[in-house]
Formats: C-alpha cells, structure tokens, sequence
C-alpha cells in the first residue's frame, strides 16, 4: 500500500520513501527534518507503523542473540603462538632445502657439461681416421658463422 | 574501542609475544562475540580465532603502531573468515552431503537464556527463534552479513563499523538496511505477523 501524506504538503513521504528511510530512523541516522517528516507520517499511516515495529523486533532479537553469548562465553581462547615460530622454521627449513637443491643442480649441470666439453676435446685430440682405416680424408675448416658445418670434406683417396 | 597503541615492535621474540599477548587478551572478548556470530558456532569460532592469533603473530611487523591494535586484527580475522567462507562455499558445491555440524555448541550458548527466568515452553521457542535467525543471517551475502553482526548483534556504530570494514558510512547504510530487509522477509516467512510478538 503507497500512501501520500496529503497533510503535509511537498515535505510528505509516500509508503515506499519512508520505509526505505525507516532502517536509518530506528538506527537515528536521518536528518532532523527527515525524522520530522518520518515522524508525521508514522502519526498517520498503519501499515509504516508496523513495518517499523518489526525493524525493531529483529533489532531486539539479533542484540538478545549478543547477550546470550556474553553470559555465556567470557572464557580465554587458547593462544598458541609456537606454531608460528615452528611454521617460520619450517618455512626457512624449506627455502634452504630448495635453495641447496639448486645449486646441487646447477653445479651437477656445469659439471656435466665440463665433462661433455672434454669429452669433445679428447675426441678431437685422436689420431686420423686414416691411421686406422684404408682411406684418408682431407678436412678443411669452416667458419660456424658463415652457415656451414665446424669441418669438411674436402677430399678423399682410398689407401692402396 | 578505537585507540592507537604506541608500543613499537622492535623487541625480541619472546618480548613481542607477551606484547602480542597482552593486545589480544584486551579485545579478545569482542574477537570472540565477532567470530561467533559469522560463524554461528563456538568451534568454528575457535579455529578462526586461533588462525587468526596465528596469522597476526606472524605478521607482527606490519602492524602499524600508531594505528588500533584491535582494528588491525579485526581486519586480519575478516580476512580470514572470507577465506575459509570461500572453501567452505567451494567445499558445499563440490560435497553437498557434507553439512556443517554445530547444534549441540550452540545449544550450550542459548541455555544462557534460561537465566532471564522464562519457562520451559517459551524457552525453546526463543531458542528456535535464535536458531532460525542465525539461519537468515546465514543466507545473506558475507558484505550484509558483516555488516548486520557488527551494527545489529554487536551494537556498534556506522563509524566504527565503517573503519572496520575499510568502506564509506553510506556502504553500511545501504548494506545494514538490505540486510535488514531480507532477514525480515526470511522471518516473515516462517512467522507471519507474529514477527512482532516472538521475544515479547
């Protein structure tokens, strides 16, 4: 039901207004000439009334709910605030753990490819294929920047 | 309520502890009432405070000292709250079978009514009334709810809630007067008119 206070002229709230404003009033949070306003049309209007009153009644209820809690529960909650040294702890425990773990890595991974490194010289190091099979190659050098391969074929003679 | 600790935290470990200690056993009672009513149930209520002291412990050194201890740690235990809702909401979708469990806790909080000297018959109605209250409550979206159990349960001012919520007094309004509405409409299902005469 909207009801226009006629009474009161361009000040008067219709139904809707003043029940949007009525949470504000029970709470004393409007303006002066909004109570006012509020306050003649509640004078008037039923239904404002009781919608107002229920606002109050579950204000009631929601504060009883508080003040059944506080006879209740004045006890000490348990702090305990060693878990926080033993999570820090662990926490560092971890991040030694990870850092140790990448340098086991990294250093296994320059050792490796030290090892690869030598393994290539060495390999580069031995006798010509030549000494050992019935045919030479001659090789020639080239550049890696100019798109070829590190060594070349550039001839090859079967041995007698 | 709101008052700025000017204690640095410059000390050693088992001095902040005490110092940490004493801030919270201050405002460790309106913790309590805080957590119990987002929860709606004293275990639960617990663990968010234990996880709450523990978190606050371990981020000690961001606590500004020239601001409130207990506005930090407020903010600190919603933080919390809004993780475990957003598990607990996840976890609800994911196992629906699986329902929270906390009757007989509160069970315990609401015999404290017997005290106001009602019989038997109206007690269990009250009872019932809290229950299904704590229901709507329940139902609202968290920013409603945050803000009906400070204003509403916990009787504390637009400003106060407003600061510790960390928005404008004009939020508070709007969501307090939503919240307000909807939790009338849930009763007014269950109740009918007889909303106006439940605690009388």
């Amino acid at each position: 039901m909207v009801r226009k206070s006629s009474l009161y002229g361009d000040d008067g709230m219709d139904c809707r207004e003043v029940q949007e404003k009525l949470s504000l009033y029970i709470d004393e949070e409007v303006l002066p000439q909004e109570k006012r306003t509020i306050e003649e049309h509640l004078l008037g209007c039923f239904s404002c009334q009781r919608e107002m009153k229920k606002l109050l009644a579950i204000k009631g209820l929601l504060r009883t709910m508080d003040r059944a809690l506080e006879k209740r529960y004045p006890r000490k909650i348990a702090m305990e605030l060693q878990a926080v040294s033993k999570r820090e702890r662990f926490r560092e425990l971890i991040l030694v753990f990870l850092l140790s773990g990448v340098t086991v890595v990294s250093l296994l991974i320059v050792g490796l490819w030290r090892e690869l490194q030598e393994g290539i010289d060495f390999q580069r190091e031995i006798a010509p294929v030549s000494t050992f099979a019935g045919f030479d190659f001659q090789f020639e050098k080239v550049d890696p920047k100019a798109g070829g391969n590190f060594i070349q074929v550039v001839e090859f003679t079967l041995d007698k | 309520m709101i008052q700025a600790d000017t204690r640095t935290l410059a000390l050693p470990v088992d001095e902040e502890k005490l110092w940490f200690e004493k801030q919270v056993r201050e405002c460790e009672r309106n913790l309590f009432r805080f957590a119990f009513h987002l929860t709606g149930s004293v275990e639960k209520s617990e663990d968010l405070l234990q996880e709450t002291f523990l978190r606050a412990f371990q981020y000690r050194h961001s606590y500004d000292h020239t601001r409130s201890f207990e506005n930090w740690i407020y903010a600190i235990l919603l933080n919390v709250y809004r993780q475990q809702y957003k598990k607990e909401k996840i976890l609800r979708f994911v196992l629906p079978w699986k329902t929270s469990d906390g009757d007989e806790e509160e069970e315990e909080v609401w015999d404290a009514l017997e005290w106001e000297g009602d019989g038997p018959e109206k007690l269990v109605m009250k009872k019932q009334v809290l229950k299904d209250l704590y229901a709507a409550i329940e139902k609202l979206p968290l920013k409603m709810k945050e803000v009906m159990v400070l204003c509403d349960v916990m009787d504390y001012s637009y400003e106060e809630a407003s600061e510790l919520l960390g928005c404008p007094i004009g939020t508070i309004r709007s969501r307090l007067h939503r919240a307000r509405r909807q939790v009338k409409g849930m009763l007014e299902k269950i109740y009918g008119e007889e909303i106006l005469s439940l605690w009388g």
